[in-house]
């Protein structure tokens, strides 16, 4: 692998901004070279402002490697930083946040793990699987962009009938209905007065105001009338659960702190205590948590000592594999269907060997071997059944479960080396180098390609050559294309060409031997690399690629896409992962920053 | 303009009112709604993807002749329809209306299909411009107007979807409440049919029945008294106060839903659904005829004045139909429809993917016919309720090859109560491509469904300003 430094322009320096913000930005100048380094510019919207200018007047296709708002981008220099993690130390105090909704509504997911945890389930109800689909916004990575979560009437109507049945089951059965009503000693006002004190501050994540509790006696009361046929204590509790089921302190994640200080809006107790759950657990509160808002014990030192245990519960790692799922698309994986008549072997069920696959790998990575960034770029790991060892060419005996395998160091290292990316950016015949530079540039480098155009020159057939060839011929033979292939999506698809439709390695393509070789740009140097495993072991050490990744964690803790103001937060993150810190180091980064325990003293417009 | 249609008669004519309506009266005022004395015009959206079997030349097949549109404009005649894919619908002939040369204006979404998808019920380009599969519409979408302006009780109109979740555009993404503002869709019939009809009540006692309506009204009239509170606070900005009046208005009594049933029979037709998010085209078309079941209901019962049925993602790019030659699932509509094994340009070529595409498209022309057929089975002695109303057939792209904006796909069924012109084939602009007239074709239809100015003169004012938002006299009674 080698790199030539010397290709770097100060792109948004020609609009002669000061140099003293940390971001640089990566864009194309007219003739489709790459430029970098705009490290000269006041801020990330404005040098985008100024690149979206450049884009329009000077591209050839209007394609423009950029991040939106600058913050994926990498960044050099100073700018926040510090290792720690405490709250509260300055060093690590990435400044007033970015505005955000004050009513988060709970995702589906959210919304089933609420429900179980606060009536003591044993798993899901699955009522949500009735629940209307949100609208994602199609540029949205992740489910929980909170101020694009709408309650209309379908999701209404939907949480009413949820509401009512969970009700319904916990006030027949004796066991369910034992585990959420206080002890029986107290007379049935009285119990019920309990209940809504003690149920009622776990379902709104605070505890009620007086007010509020007499709100709900009052509809307690009017359990009995409603269903004079049933005991009062069980009419007026079924209600009061279906109304806490449908209330919006319940299904949104309320914040209403407001006093300003230093510029920001420091949370309550409870309110922190609800966003570390729901980042690291992806549900409400657990009791420990909650006693330790009760107890105003949400400190920097509290909150790291909740961290580390909320980390170490088991249902932190579905919450991390969500986030996982959503970053690299494994509901693709499930879709996988290589022609039969190429790939005769592979069974139906491959996309779900190959999903599980990736779900014990990421998973493994992250809380079995602590690994960060660097080691899912590069790590020999992988989970395999009969049908993925055929793939991977390993030699032993597999039956259908997946097991944890050493993959060939020669071959293959770390996620995207694994079958799950590698077939899913694939056509049912042949690997797509496109959409593997696609998903890797925009995903992974979190820069922004613009679409193609409308109707694309379909290519000429070539008979008798490689899959690149025929790519390359397609892309880079005339100006239209060639200008944004040639740099910013082949170079890094073409790496893969040791893998075919299915991810199986190869080192002959349709008769002649594969070129792998390639020169994409990363960190603002064009380097040369032989193959993926170069390509993913500079990713491995990429600024650049760290930063991305970084940003996508924070975006997903935070529940909104990434803007300008989260630099410097990005900038410690990214310095820390760089540094070698795991995932759940980052997570922890995240959750025990002094940023994610304030709001903005700004409401969104 | 407006038909003289009895709901009551309405509900008895399609054998659905399973409840008896005084008993509906009784129990609310709302109900009384669903019985007035007149039906209002209505419009159902039915959106297919990926242009439709054109005569055109492409570069993968060479010359493909015509296939779905009408030979000649004027009277829709059997012989004017005959081997295209239209001939599917001509049994309707004379209440339809074929609209030629509907052309979309070239906004820069950086993607046919995002330009044809979120353009086609907002006439309105980018909030982003070159964005691609990551796009969204930069205003609100027609057939949500229609619904904020004249369904009762404020209902939203209903946006219905078949076809897998995911994919290019996110999957639904016809239907915007404002610029940016997606709306989520229903994707599973029995879902949607709980919207319409409410639920736990289905097989109930009328006692019973009361007692939820109650016990729901106390814990509404709680939850309302909590957003309010929230409402009132004053460190709310306005993002935030949209949505929890959005939650606020969508907090509903049961009154409506009680009178919008299905038979029982249709109940357990329904029940029996697989419903949902799928990839196989006969599955997908299944759901599409059961949303279409409870477009007719909910328009039937005055639930709403507007419905919006989108099939498949953004370029209908997982499902597959079905080749009713050979039985066999045909590649995703999305590969059938560039001609190549690909969502790109390259991949091998399709062989007779053109007549491919027109199967498809045949199939489509069934499902519309369904529709139409469900509409027309509410009959009155004054007409059916596909008279008061209409049903539209629309698509994002001229053709599939070369997404064209072009010669846009729209077949109307139905004169919204003798506003429209029927039984003919129109092209718009005497056939001239150059026109741009998208915009004026939903001003139309708005204005036919019912919007008005202050002054109760049709709008001109949807879509983007700077488009000609004209009424097209050329499809006016």
């Amino acid at each position: 692998m080698q790199r030539h430094p010397g290709v770097n322009y100060a792109y948004c320096a020609e609009f002669k901004l000061p140099s003293s913000d940390p971001f640089f930005t990566l864009g194309m100048n007219a003739h489709g070279k790459a430029v970098n380094k705009a490290r000269a510019h006041r801020s990330a919207r404005v040098c985008n402002a100024a690149m979206a200018l450049l884009s329009l007047g000077l591209t050839a296709c209007g394609y423009v490697q950029t991040t939106p708002d600058g913050v994926g981008g990498a960044s050099i220099g100073a700018g926040g930083a510090g290792g720690s993690t405490a709250q509260g130390g300055s060093s690590n105090d990435p400044g007033p946040p970015a505005p955000t909704t004050r009513f988060a509504r709970l995702t589906h997911v959210q919304w089933e793990n609420s429900v179980r945890d606060l009536l003591y389930l044993a798993g899901p109800s699955g009522h949500s699987a009735t629940f209307p689909s949100d609208a994602l916004g199609a540029s949205f990575v992740f489910d929980n962009v909170g101020g694009s979560l709408a309650i209309d009437q379908a999701l209404t109507g939907a949480y009413s009938r949820a509401a009512a049945a969970l009700a319904e089951s916990v006030v027949s059965n004796n066991v369910l209905l034992e585990r959420v009503l206080p002890p029986s000693s107290a007379e049935p006002a009285a119990r019920a007065r309990a209940f809504i004190v003690e149920f009622g501050a776990r379902a709104f994540r605070r505890p009620l105001a007086s007010d509020e509790v007499d709100r709900y006696m009052q509809l307690y009361a009017e359990g009995a009338t409603l269903d004079p046929d049933a005991s009062p204590l069980l009419a007026g509790v079924g209600l009061l659960i279906d109304a806490f089921l449908q209330s919006p302190n319940f299904l949104y994640r309320v914040e209403m702190s407001s006093a300003v200080s230093d510029g920001a809006i420091a949370l309550s107790s409870w309110e922190v205590a609800q966003r570390l759950s729901y980042f690291i657990t992806n549900s409400m509160p657990d009791a420990a948590l909650f006693e330790a808002a009760r107890a105003d014990q949400l400190d920097a030192a509290g909150v790291r000592a909740q961290v580390e245990r909320l980390l170490s519960l088991p249902s932190a790692r579905p919450a991390l594999q969500h986030f996982h799922e959503q970053l690299f698309d494994l509901e693709d994986y499930s879709e996988l269907s290589p022609s039969p008549e190429i790939y005769p072997d592979v069974p139906s069920e491959f996309g779900a060997s190959v999903r599980g696959a990736a779900q014990a790998f990421l998973s493994d990575l992250a809380f079995e071997e602590r690994g960060g960034y660097a080691d899912l770029m590069t790590s020999t790991s992988a989970f395999a059944n009969a049908d993925l060892a055929r793939v991977y060419g390993l030699e032993g005996t597999f039956g259908t479960q997946l097991v944890k395998v050493s993959l060939n160091p020669a071959e293959r290292g770390g996620f995207l080396n694994q079958i799950g990316y590698l077939a899913s950016n694939a056509n049912s015949t042949n690997g797509d180098p496109i959409h593997r530079g696609v998903f890797l540039v925009k995903r992974l480098l979190c820069r922004l390609i613009s679409a193609p155009p409308d109707n694309v020159v379909p290519p000429p057939p070539v008979a008798q050559a490689t899959n690149r060839a025929t790519v390359e011929n397609h892309t880079e033979s005339t100006d239209g294309c060639r200008s944004c292939h040639s740099t910013l999506i082949n170079p890094y698809g073409f790496p893969f060409e040791h893998f075919d439709a299915v991810g199986a390695y190869r080192t002959l393509d349709n008769g002649v031997v594969v070129d792998a070789t390639s020169t994409p740009l990363l960190d603002g140097d064009l380097i040369d690399i032989n193959n993926s495993l170069e390509l993913s072991a500079a990713l491995a050490t990429s600024q650049e690629a760290h930063r991305c990744f970084v940003t996508h964690l924070l975006e997903y803790a935070l529940g909104r896409n990434r803007v300008p103001e989260d630099a410097t937060f990005v900038n410690a993150l990214d310095q820390a992962s760089e540094a070698g810190a795991s995932i759940l180091d980052l997570v922890g980064h995240i959750a025990t920053s002094p940023a994610f325990a304030r709001r903005s003293a700004e409401e969104l417009p | 303009m407006k038909s003289k249609l009895s709901r009551r008669r309405v509900l008895k004519g399609v054998g659905g009112a399973i409840l008896g309506l005084p008993f509906l009266e009784g129990l609310s005022t709302k109900s009384a709604r669903a019985q007035a004395p007149s039906v209002e015009p209505f419009a159902i959206f039915f959106r297919q993807a990926n242009g439709v079997a054109a005569i055109q030349t492409t570069t993968e097949l060479g010359f493909e002749p015509e296939r779905f549109w009408p030979r000649n404009p004027g009277a829709l005649t059997t012989e004017n329809l005959e081997g295209r894919a239209t001939a599917e619908l001509s049994s309707y002939a004379n209440r339809l209306l074929i609209v030629g040369n509907t052309n979309m204006r070239q906004f820069a979404y950086g993607d046919g299909h995002a330009r044809g998808a979120l353009q086609l019920l907002t006439a309105r380009g980018p909030t982003i411009d070159g964005q691609g599969g990551n796009s969204e519409a930069a205003g609100e979408s027609l057939d949500h107007r229609i619904g904020r302006e004249l369904n009762p009780s404020g209902n939203e109109s209903l946006f219905l979807y078949a076809g897998s979740v995911g994919g290019w555009l996110g999957g639904p993404c016809i239907s915007y409440r404002s610029a940016g503002n997606r709306r989520s869709a229903l994707v599973d019939p029995k879902s949607a049919y709980q919207v319409l009809a409410g639920d736990n009540t289905a097989g109930a006692s009328q006692e019973a029945i009361l007692i939820q309506s109650r016990r729901q009204q106390s814990i509404n009239d709680l939850v309302r008294g909590e957003l309010g509170a929230l409402l009132a606070r004053p460190e709310l900005g306005s993002a935030d106060r949209r949505r929890l009046d959005l939650h606020l208005s969508s907090v509903r009594d049961l009154e409506i839903s009680l009178s919008c049933r299905l038979s029982e029979a249709e109940e357990q037709a329904l029940d029996a659904s697989t419903g949902g998010s799928s990839n196989n085209g006969d599955v997908v078309l299944a759901t599409a005829r059961l949303h279409m079941d409870l477009a007719a209901l909910a328009v039937a019962c005055g639930f709403t004045r507007s419905v919006a049925i989108q099939v498949g993602n953004g370029n209908d790019g997982n499902s597959q139909y079905r080749d009713p030659e050979t039985g066999n699932l045909m590649d995703n509509f999305h590969f059938i429809s560039h001609r190549r094994q690909s969502h790109n340009s390259t991949g091998s070529i399709i062989a007779g993917s053109d007549l491919l595409h027109h199967k498809v498209d045949v199939q489509f022309a069934a499902t519309f016919r369904h529709l139409l057929d469900r509409l027309a089975a509410y009959e009155f002695p004054e007409g059916s309720l596909l008279d008061a109303g209409m049903a539209i057939w629309l698509n994002d792209l001229g053709n599939g090859p070369g997404h064209s904006n072009i010669n846009c796909p729209v077949l109307i069924a139905g004169s919204a109560g003798g506003f429209l012109k029927q039984g003919q084939f129109v092209k718009l602009d005497g056939g001239d491509i150059t026109k741009t007239n998208h915009a004026r074709l939903l001003n139309t239809l708005g204005t036919a469904a019912g919007l008005r100015t202050a002054g109760g003169d049709p709008i001109s004012d949807f879509g983007d300003p700077s488009l000609n938002r004209d009424l097209l006299s050329e499809l006016l009674a």
